[in-house]
């Protein structure tokens, strides 16, 4: 019975993940007195909403093989395009829906430059990074935007139930991108294209047409994680979701799923994210200096992706090829 | 075969290699920069163009050997804040002598570019990934050794490394074109390196010829971090200082110089002499900007730009399958 | 069989496999392998997809290393871990799929791996000479050895692909050519063919392939592989078409057939 249970479970979660998080999460209550309450618990999910919700985008990206480095930079830009289109008077709905769409649009560059240059999404998502953030730094030329209006802040700071309005959106997102992944027909075909594009172009299915949906996905929710920053902090600035993209994909990698294509799951990145949330609240209350924040992510990132490589040698007992995994084309 | 046919011939063929080609295009930007302001062929001006091209040029050797070896390194500039800090900390609190702290500084840079190739060799991980977690590693390593702060007080020995000159021209710049020079030769001849070439055009057929992939990958990877402390101790010896921000987005710049210097993301080409073009190329377009007035900002997205341009022309030069 | 005592009672195996066996996760790739190869002689390989050809090839040139079993060359044991081992002792491959570095040169693709190097440093001009004369001798007509491999016709790569792994680097002593046939034209089959024949006058070669014509005009045995097992070992002269494809699918023998 509990066995069965086990396994049930195994296939919706990485089990090892919740064991280290419940165990982390379990010395801190013990540990420290302030983590372990309502207030706390707010601050923890607060603090990474955003990476919570652009890693939704992510992890579709990356099952179908691909990766978004531009999130971060798109994060910037939609903050600042929202406050600019609000100081223009075009209404709260219009310069969301406006900024929205521009986000989504990034994305969709970026996957229509992977599919016709066939260029590792790595290289071009790098160039759109520098290109947009610099764009974001030379509109505002370096000062911050401010002065939204007060209607605005809700986006950001407003409850819904007792719970912040971020947090609700992002358990909307999740459930319902859960339920796109595992249950409808066209959405599940991200399984078959990150697993082996090549056999699933021959099966019918449109690869590059699959592509464009990922990256504006991906773009779109890197806009909305924008739009929530300059509603929390009522200002937009353009050194926002700076290393936002190395976070992200930490949390959707610890999360269980394999750069290589074809594996993850909305559930797993939740885990990774519920992790990684807690790991940084742990850090400051334990008192850890904020500069270690850099190593600790960049290490967890290395380590995540060096065991799930040795887990899935065990496995197979197979190495992979050189082709497999050093850049070329695609 | 008349010689004129012949020579027009070679006139063409020599405008088909690349370092021609972006030769021209560097004298037609020199060219139009100094009809648009008297400020850039003077004798100081020239001086800091080449000064600022210096980090950039020796880390860029690196990034095209990695490139061509089929990977690529995002941590270089990471590993120049981290030596750089490491050397500067070492000789400010005078706990060894400068040449010894250079010696550990180097050594920490070549060690941190050999665990990025340990572990894409020996696990079999992309290089992008590999190198992006050390970005983040080693930039918040140098950030907690200092908390922020600048490491100053260097002693005056090791600032003349950087301030020295010969026959007027700044040491690092004839330290950096002296590298240039063995490198290219070094790449061409000394099999050992230029093994780089069968490595990243096919990593497994070389294998199967019985060529050691895994050291040539992780050698190659050292060597890029090495390049990166080299930049990383002619930086704080010029400024006078070790501080955590340096080399921000250093390695967009030379992955940039690299590729329009001919190099591929896909591996097997590059070319020592195209980077470095491709470096100077950059640097007088940059310093135009400085000229001109233009915002610092733009340059941010002139690189991006000229980064997504490049890819563009270096897709069509990769391997066919 | 006969054919092989023969042999014994002639000369010494240059490269015998004693009970090999490779397991691949739950799939017995090799089953207690048992083969011979002499010097001056043509061993076709014969099986068919799945049967176990490429893992055998693969444990001899190094690209697996065995699990079980043991592999003698000139009559001593000898570990076959890497290629660089095969390379080594004398054992050349040609792949199937050429293995060569499209967007190189042709001298880097002949060479690669075992350039000619004074003091590390790469010898140039005389790669550049043995090139010529490898072409040469390969009759292939190459314009420059500056081009790429990729832009060279079908035929020219596999010739290419030959120089290198027989001519190029350690002396060679026992050759494999793997389908060295496939995808050719007739004409260039031959041409193949003439090489394989002139090559068996001096080394001992293994040569896979899926044609029987090939196999009975160029080999003088044959060994066939069925299910990771040897289903038996032929004298090509003697034998016949039927008989082979029998033992190739794993059929005890064809009624009215007998050796």
């Amino acid at each position: 019975m509990v066995t069965k249970m086990v396994r049930k479970l195994s296939e919706h979660t990485n089990l090892g993940l919740l064991a280290v998080t419940v165990g982390l999460f379990t010395v801190m209550s013990i540990g420290y007195s302030h983590f372990f309450t309502l207030y706390n618990m707010e601050v923890i999910a607060m603090g990474f909403i955003q990476e919570a919700i652009m890693a939704l985008g992510m992890t579709i990206v990356i099952i179908s093989g691909g990766i978004d480095l531009s999130i971060g930079s798109v994060l910037v830009l939609s903050s600042i395009l929202v406050g600019l289109f609000l100081k223009a008077d075009l209404g709260v709905a219009l310069s969301i829906f406006l900024t929205l769409c521009i986000s989504g649009s990034i994305g969709f560059a970026n996957a229509v430059m992977i599919n016709r240059l066939r260029a590792h999404p790595f290289i071009v998502t790098l160039g759109t990074m520098t290109a947009v953030r610099g764009f974001a730094l030379v509109i505002t030329e370096g000062h911050p935007v401010t002065g939204f209006p007060k209607s605005f802040s809700y986006f950001g700071q407003g409850y819904l139930l007792n719970i912040p309005f971020p947090v609700v959106l992002f358990i909307i997102l999740a459930i319902v991108f859960h339920i796109l992944l595992r249950h409808t027909k066209y959405f599940s075909q991200v399984y078959f294209i990150g697993s082996n594009p090549g056999a699933a172009r021959l099966c019918g299915m449109n690869v590059e047409r699959f592509r464009w949906m990922t990256y504006i996905i991906s773009a779109t929710l890197a806009g909305t994680a924008g739009i929530i920053t300059a509603s929390q902090y009522i200002s937009a600035n353009a050194s926002f979701g700076i290393d936002a993209e190395l976070r992200v994909i930490t949390a959707v990698i610890i999360g269980g799923a394999s750069l290589s294509g074809g594996i993850g799951s909305i559930g797993r990145t939740v885990l990774g994210v519920i992790f990684l949330a807690i790991v940084a609240n742990a850090m400051v209350q334990a008192g850890v200096p904020t500069y270690w924040e850099k190593v600790a992510y960049g290490s967890m990132l290395v380590i995540s992706v060096v065991l799930e490589q040795y887990f899935r040698f065990r496995r197979t007992g197979i190495k992979d090829n050189w082709r497999d995994f050093m850049l070329g084309g695609n | 075969m008349t010689d004129t046919k012949r020579s027009s011939q070679l006139v063409s063929a020599a405008l088909q290699a690349r370092e021609v080609q972006l030769l021209l295009l560097t004298l037609v930007v020199v060219l139009i920069i100094s009809n648009l302001t008297p400020n850039f062929l003077t004798e100081s001006n020239l001086k800091s163009v080449a000064m600022g091209m210096t980090y950039d040029l020796i880390v860029a050797l690196g990034m095209t050997y990695v490139l061509i070896l089929g990977g690529l390194d995002l941590s270089v500039g990471s590993n120049i804040a981290l030596t750089g800090i490491i050397t500067t900390l070492l000789m400010q609190k005078g706990v060894v002598s400068v040449p010894v702290a250079i010696g550990i500084g180097l050594s920490v840079s070549f060690i941190i570019g050999a665990i990025n190739g340990v572990v894409i060799a020996k696990f079999r991980i992309n290089p992008f990934i590999v190198t992006l977690g050390m970005m983040s590693l080693a930039r918040g390593g140098a950030m907690v050794l200092t908390s922020g702060y600048f490491v100053t007080g260097l002693p005056e020995s090791f600032l003349m490394i950087g301030r020295g000159e010969i026959m007027g021209i700044p040491f690092p710049v004839i330290a950096a074109l002296l590298i240039v020079i063995v490198f290219d030769f070094l790449l061409k001849n000394w099999v050992h390196l230029n093994r780089a070439f069968p490595v990243g055009a096919d990593p497994d057929n070389a294998a199967l010829l019985g060529i050691n992939v895994n050291k040539t990958v992780v050698l190659g990877f050292a060597l890029c971090g090495l390049f990166a402390g080299i930049a990383a101790i002619f930086m704080c010896s010029r400024l006078a200082m070790g501080y955590a921000q340096f080399g921000l987005e250093i390695e967009l710049r030379a992955l940039g110089a690299a590729v329009i210097g001919g190099a591929t993301f896909s591996g097997g080409r590059g070319s020592i002499w195209g980077t470095f073009l491709g470096v100077l190329l950059l640097a007088i377009i940059n310093n135009g900007f400085v000229l001109m007035d233009a915002s610092i900002y733009w340059q941010k997205v002139v690189n991006g730009t000229i980064l997504i341009i490049a890819i563009a022309t270096a897709v069509r030069h990769s391997r066919i399958k | 069989m006969n054919s092989s005592e023969n042999h014994d009672q002639k000369r010494k195996p240059i490269l015998s496999i004693r009970g090999g066996s490779k397991r691949f996760g739950g799939i017995q790739a090799l089953d207690d392998i048992n083969l011979d190869i002499y010097g001056n002689e043509i061993l076709a390989l014969l099986g068919d997809n799945g049967a176990g050809k490429s893992t055998l090839i693969k444990a001899l040139s190094g690209a697996h290393t065995l699990d079980e079993g043991e592999i003698l060359f000139e009559g001593k044991k000898v570990n076959i871990s890497k290629p660089e081992d095969a390379h080594n002792l004398g054992i050349k491959t040609v792949y199937q799929d050429l293995a060569l570095f499209g967007i190189l040169d042709v001298t880097t693709n002949l060479f690669a791996g075992s350039e000619y190097t004074r003091w590390g440093f790469l010898q140039k001009k005389k790669m550049g000479k043995e090139a010529q004369t490898v072409l040469s001798h390969l009759k292939t007509t190459i314009k420059s050895l500056h081009q790429e491999v990729r832009s060279l016709s079908g035929g020219q790569q596999h010739s290419v692909a030959i120089g290198r792994g027989v001519f190029i680097g350690h002396e060679p002593k026992l050759i494999i050519m793997d389908e060295p046939t496939a995808g050719l034209g007739v004409k260039q089959s031959r041409e193949v063919l003439r090489l394989l024949k002139e090559l068996g006058q001096k080394f001992a070669v293994i040569f896979i392939t899926h044609n029987l014509e090939y196999a009975s005009e160029v080999a003088q045995r044959a060994v066939v592989l069925c299910s990771g097992r040897v289903a038996g070992v032929l004298d090509m002269a003697e034998a016949n078409h039927n008989q082979i494809v029998s033992l190739m699918m794993g059929v005890d023998q064809v009624v009215g057939e007998s050796v």
